[in-house]
């Protein structure tokens, strides 16, 4: 086989998906299957994958630097000589003892922290759903009122006579 | 370039090569190590191989179960140095703040030694005898042997990162080690991306090597008693690794169920793997639990399709078995390294939601003649570029010109 024969079959994957992905724009145009929830799922699963980058909106609009829920333990002391003793204390003798509740709230904050992020995420995509059909109301009011405008314009106008 | 104080040798007439790793030996589980060996082994065919390593064979407790010092495994020379046990609690602690990405960078050195083993008779060895070898590999960038190695013989270092993206990559104490090694071996271009974007500056000379399959010889009569053994009957999809939802599994279920109820008449799904979390119940769904590798053969070898939904891998020797069986794949698009192996190999679909994931599979089961030619165009692309003689020969030109000068 030469290799215009074999490339000539190959069966590409971009095109498959082209056209799977343009099946499934039709069936939506035409309002089969629309599944409400989709572009949040999507949206959330995007976030949940991102969560290194994501900062909500909110938390920056409620000017909260420090929104995120944090498991993970840090042992720290201010006090300059005792200081290391007390660190030593709390992570070699304190910690190892209270381990095992430790371990089962930070497994239910690490939960809460994925629900707090999916929350926002939701809230945010509504946010900006509702602002954008807002303004597409606003264009189309302001379409209605030129238009219904244009009309008194003419309903106004004095009626032409012709002689 | 050639490593300080050593004139250009020839890889022809072999060279002395060691090989830094975690976690080394016959039985011990996991992608990396795994991929170690099967280097190692082969790289001795033509030079001198000493494998650094621990006495660990539990990558979670590092209990230190081999003997110390020199063995002879196979074609290589194994050094096992001792490790200390890992410390549940601290580690927790520091692992903690890695995932939850609060890490402070003054704190990742600490993660890094508590990852583990801690070796440091492997780090003085190092210090003193590795200007005797003229390159030493590094496998996986997150484990104590080689983040704390590799800085000792950094001008005849080849680190093989094995990266994936998740919180370790991030950490910002690699954008200035990721910079240290003499060049890399990586199992994916996309993996080779996502290490470049962490390196401070350009990245060393690299080479994507994957990793090697032997070809399948298929015993039909076998395969068809072993699915019968199993109770399978008639064309299945397969889902082949640990069930777990770190490894898309929940996502993966949520879609299948949603395909059932979209389709009149659909395709079982059968998964092979240990479980971890609840499988859904469903007449379509045969869960098999722990699969022997000669029923892992079989069930690849029978499979309409593989199902792949990982949404993190560094490189996915399933979907390289399935091709190896001329099996089609279909994948999670939003793995970047997935959605690249498949698209390169024209060797299945994939998927970014759920509609996306009902159509897909089918289209593959609906339609066995195109489906079955992405099955053969994976099988071809693995010849191409998953045959251990090319791996090798990519391995050996990269030695060629980074260590030996050509």
């Amino acid at each position: 086989m030469n290799t215009a024969d074999s490339a000539a079959k190959t069966v590409s994957t971009e095109e498959l998906m082209v056209s799977i992905r343009q099946n499934i724009r039709r069936r939506h145009l035409a309002g089969i299957e629309v599944n409400p929830l989709e572009s949040a799922r999507s949206q959330l699963e995007a976030a949940f994958e991102s969560t290194s980058g994501y900062r909500p909106l909110i938390a920056e609009l409620i000017n909260e630097g420090d929104w995120r829920i944090r498991p993970a333990i840090r042992f720290r002391s201010d006090r300059p000589v005792v200081g290391e003793i007390l660190i030593f204390i709390k992570r070699r003798i304190v910690f190892p003892v209270v381990y095992w509740l430790y371990e089962y709230c930070s497994e239910n904050f690490r939960v809460q922290r994925r629900v707090n992020t999916g929350l926002m995420v939701l809230i945010e995509t509504l946010a900006q759903e509702n602002a954008r059909l807002r303004l597409d109301m606003e264009k189309v009011l302001g379409l209605l009122g030129s238009r219904s405008g244009e009309t008194n314009d003419t309903q106004e106008s004095p009626p032409q006579i012709r002689g | 370039m050639t490593p300080r104080n050593r004139r250009p040798r020839s890889v022809d007439k072999g060279l002395n090569l060691a090989v830094v790793v975690q976690r080394y030996g016959e039985g011990v589980v996991g992608g990396s190590e795994e991929h170690c060996r099967a280097i190692a082994e082969r790289l001795a065919e033509k030079h001198r191989v000493t494998v650094l390593t621990s006495r660990a064979r539990d990558y979670v407790s590092w209990k230190p179960e081999c003997k110390a010092g020199e063995s002879r495994e196979g074609p290589v020379l194994v050094r096992r140095f001792s490790n200390r046990r890992r410390r549940r609690t601290r580690w927790f602690e520091i692992n903690e703040m890695m995932l939850s990405e609060d890490i402070l960078p003054e704190e990742e050195e600490t993660w890094f030694r508590e990852n583990g083993p801690r070796t440091p008779g492997l780090l003085e060895y190092l210090e003193t005898h590795g200007g005797d070898y003229d390159a030493v590999f590094f496998w996986t960038y997150r484990y104590f042997p080689s983040y704390f190695g590799l800085p000792l013989v950094a001008d005849r270092a080849i680190l093989v990162p094995t990266a994936e993206d998740d919180p370790a990559i991030r950490l910002s104490s690699l954008r200035s080690f990721f910079a240290l090694p003499r060049g890399y071996l990586f199992l994916t271009p996309e993996e080779r991306d996502l290490v470049s974007g962490r390196v401070d500056g350009a990245l060393a000379p690299s080479e994507v090597i994957g990793s090697g399959l032997d070809p399948v010889s298929e015993d039909v009569e076998d395969s068809a008693a072993i699915l019968d053994r199993l109770g399978i009957e008639g064309a299945f999809a397969l889902y082949i690794g640990r069930v777990d939802p770190n490894k898309g599994c929940a996502a993966m279920f949520w879609n299948y169920l949603r395909y059932l109820s979209a389709t009149k008449s659909p395709i079982p799904l059968v998964v092979a793997g240990r479980s971890v979390m609840d499988i859904p119940q469903s007449s379509y769904i045969h869960a098999l639990g722990y699969v022997s590798d000669e029923e892992r053969e079989a069930l690849l070898s029978r499979a309409r399709l593989l199902i792949m939904p990982s949404p993190y891998e560094s490189l996915s020797i399933a979907l390289l078995e399935a091709w190896n069986h001329a099996r089609p794949a279909l994948v999670n698009g939003r793995c970047k390294v997935l959605k690249g192996q498949v698209r390169r190999a024209n060797g299945g679909l994939y998927y970014e939601n759920p509609d996306e994931f009902v159509e897909t599979l089918s289209y593959l089961v609906e339609n066995p003649e195109t489906a079955q030619a992405l099955g053969r165009q994976g099988l071809h692309y693995v010849e191409q570029n998953y045959r251990w003689p090319v791996v090798m020969q990519k391995v050996e030109d990269f030695l060629q010109q980074t260590v030996a000068g050509g």
